[in-house]
């Protein structure tokens, strides 16, 4: 589907701060689409200790609240400061459900201030934080878009790692392994599973990863949390190097030298 | 007799008439095609030479892309099949391409990859038959036009886009370049050590799909492209093309083709240097 930026004005919001309110938009889309098929139990699962999708929708939430509250001149409450707090810390009573409502309706509320919005107050100062550090009206609402897409870009990274590898983590089954086919720009790696491909944050591999390790996917649970991490197989890099290089030593040879076809 | 030599000035009338029909789509009489296939974020480029032969250089990540579009275009026979290197965005629709067609020949880096992708390619080419040809920066001639092998250096210590196997095709005055992945250390090596391989083209494909550590200005400097065409898909996650990259090519007054954009992209290249190009979004 085409990006909700390409879809048109929005009648009823400023068109000063419809790039604000068409990120935002875009960032609601995302959301569910990449979670969809989340199950309850990876909710707060880490993989290579990177955030949860369960902090990423928490913060996504909790981030655009404050930022408007900053907008409107509001100081933080305690419910915030609570809020803010608990971001991230795996709790089992809330559900993918919860937190997606709580995003939606975060969301709504942004979107309708913004419809609202006296664009000549844009460049009204406004202060961040306990340091009232300065910016403008205009400034939070740009943030407020750039921060939720950045999450929602992390958040789908996460997503897409839970994704593909629940089934080869919880059946223990061989194709559990990953290889690293190559690594490319924007420090990601390509991973491949069973000739599927698989694109990861570098940062997500042990140290020591090169192109062609083999990597094995380890679940590790503990009471608050599950954490994935790729482990380098170095016995089964080797196995596969060498069984590889057999096959292409048995190939038949042309002669050697200039060729006509 | 006199039916004989009446038939034979026949078909030489409609041979220089070009009026034959052609069982196999390729050239027209004296032209090489290169088609650059969008095969999203990947390479596969097909050479047709104006004599009939088939080179696939790459075959893109995806199975059946490839394929599909030879098999489209009418190929019937393909002669070598090249991998510039085991990349899956490069060899990933190469077993199909070769269980179907069984090309007599594959040429490959000689980089042994730990990918199912990479046992699946192998596998395929045992079973069709194919003959290894190693990278020795031998000249592969089709007919008229030919195609010089620009070998990769064999410094193990190397990433694998550092030891794509590069090619220029030539066809008179009408060239090509092709560099696989290539980033500095391996333009490095050809300047030093096969700088009598390189030479100016009129079409270039961009190496590593316009990465930032893909082309460098002496590589650009070096090829001199009228045309660079880009193999790209619109959804990369890796920034591709790069500004760095797209002002390289720009800054030596190159026209830009990319299949994010222009789908796939067909030059036509005469004898006499001259080419045409078309797309097919």
């Amino acid at each position: 589907m085409i990006e909700v930026w390409l879809r048109g004005p929005l009648p009823d919001t400023p068109t000063l701060v419809q790039p604000v309110a068409h990120a935002l938009m875009q960032a609601r889309e995302e959301v569910h689409q990449y979670v969809k098929d989340i199950d309850g139990a990876d909710l707060w699962t880490r993989p290579a200790g990177a955030a949860s999708v369960g902090f990423h929708l928490q913060h996504l939430t909790g981030v655009l609240d404050r930022l408007f509250t900053y907008a409107r001149n509001e100081s933080l409450s305690k419910s915030q400061f609570k809020t803010f707090e608990a971001e991230g810390k795996a709790d089992d009573t809330i559900t993918l459900d919860d937190l997606l409502t709580a995003f939606d309706k975060t969301v709504d509320g942004a979107l309708e201030t913004l419809q609202n919005v006296d664009v000549n107050a844009l460049t009204n100062k406004r202060e961040v934080g306990r340091a009232k550090l300065p910016t403008t009206l205009l400034g939070l609402y740009t943030h407020a878009a750039e921060h939720t897409m950045r999450h929602v870009g992390q958040l789908l990274v996460t997503a897409k790692v839970l994704h593909d590898s629940a089934d080869v983590v919880d059946e223990e089954t061989t194709s559990s392994s990953f290889t690293i086919d190559h690594f490319d720009d924007n420090d990601l790696a390509v991973l491949e599973s069973s000739a599927e491909s698989l694109i990861v944050p570098r940062a997500f591999l042990p140290s020591g990863a090169k192109e062609g390790g083999v990597l094995r996917l380890e679940k590790k649970q503990s009471e608050t949390e599950t954490n994935l991490h790729f482990k380098l197989d170095v016995s089964a890099t080797e196995a596969v190097l060498e069984s590889a290089s057999a096959l292409r030593a048995n190939l038949k040879r042309a002669p050697s030298g200039d060729i006509e076809l | 007799m006199k039916r004989l030599i009446l038939l034979c000035t026949l078909l030489l009338t409609l041979l220089l008439a070009g009026c034959l029909p052609n069982l196999e789509p390729g050239p027209s009489l004296g032209e090489v095609k290169i088609h650059f296939i969008d095969v999203g974020q990947g390479d596969a480029v097909l050479i047709q030479s104006p004599s009939g032969q088939n080179v696939l250089y790459d075959g893109g990540r995806n199975n059946t892309d490839a394929l599909s579009y030879l098999q489209n275009l009418g190929v019937l026979k393909l002669d070598l099949v090249i991998a510039s290197h085991p990349d899956a965005d490069h060899i990933g629709g190469l077993d199909a391409v070769i269980d179907f067609y069984a090309p007599a020949l594959y040429m490959d880096n000689g980089v042994v990859a730990t990918t199912q992708t990479y046992q699946n390619l192998l596998e395929a080419v045992q079973n069709a038959g194919s003959q290894l040809v190693e990278p020795t920066g031998q000249t592969i001639t089709l007919g008229d036009a030919a195609l010089q092998i620009i070998p990769p250096p064999t410094d193990e210590s190397l990433n694998r886009n550092n030891r794509s196997i590069g090619l220029t095709l030539s066809f008179g005055a009408f060239d090509v370049a092709l560099t696989g992945d290539a980033e500095e250390e391996e333009f490095e090596y050809w300047q030093t050590e096969q700088s009598e391989l390189l030479k100016e083209v009129e079409i270039y494909k961009a190496s590593h799909h316009g990465s930032s550590n893909g082309d460098t200005l002496e590589s650009v400097t070096t090829f001199s492209p009228e045309v660079v065409v880009i193999g790209v898909s619109a959804t990369n996650p890796f920034g591709h093309p790069t500004d760095e990259a797209l002002n390289l090519y720009e800054g030596v007054g190159a026209t830009i083709y990319r299949t994010d954009l222009d789908g796939d992209v067909v030059v036509s290249g005469l004898f006499n240097g001259q080419y045409r190009i078309e797309t097919e979004p």
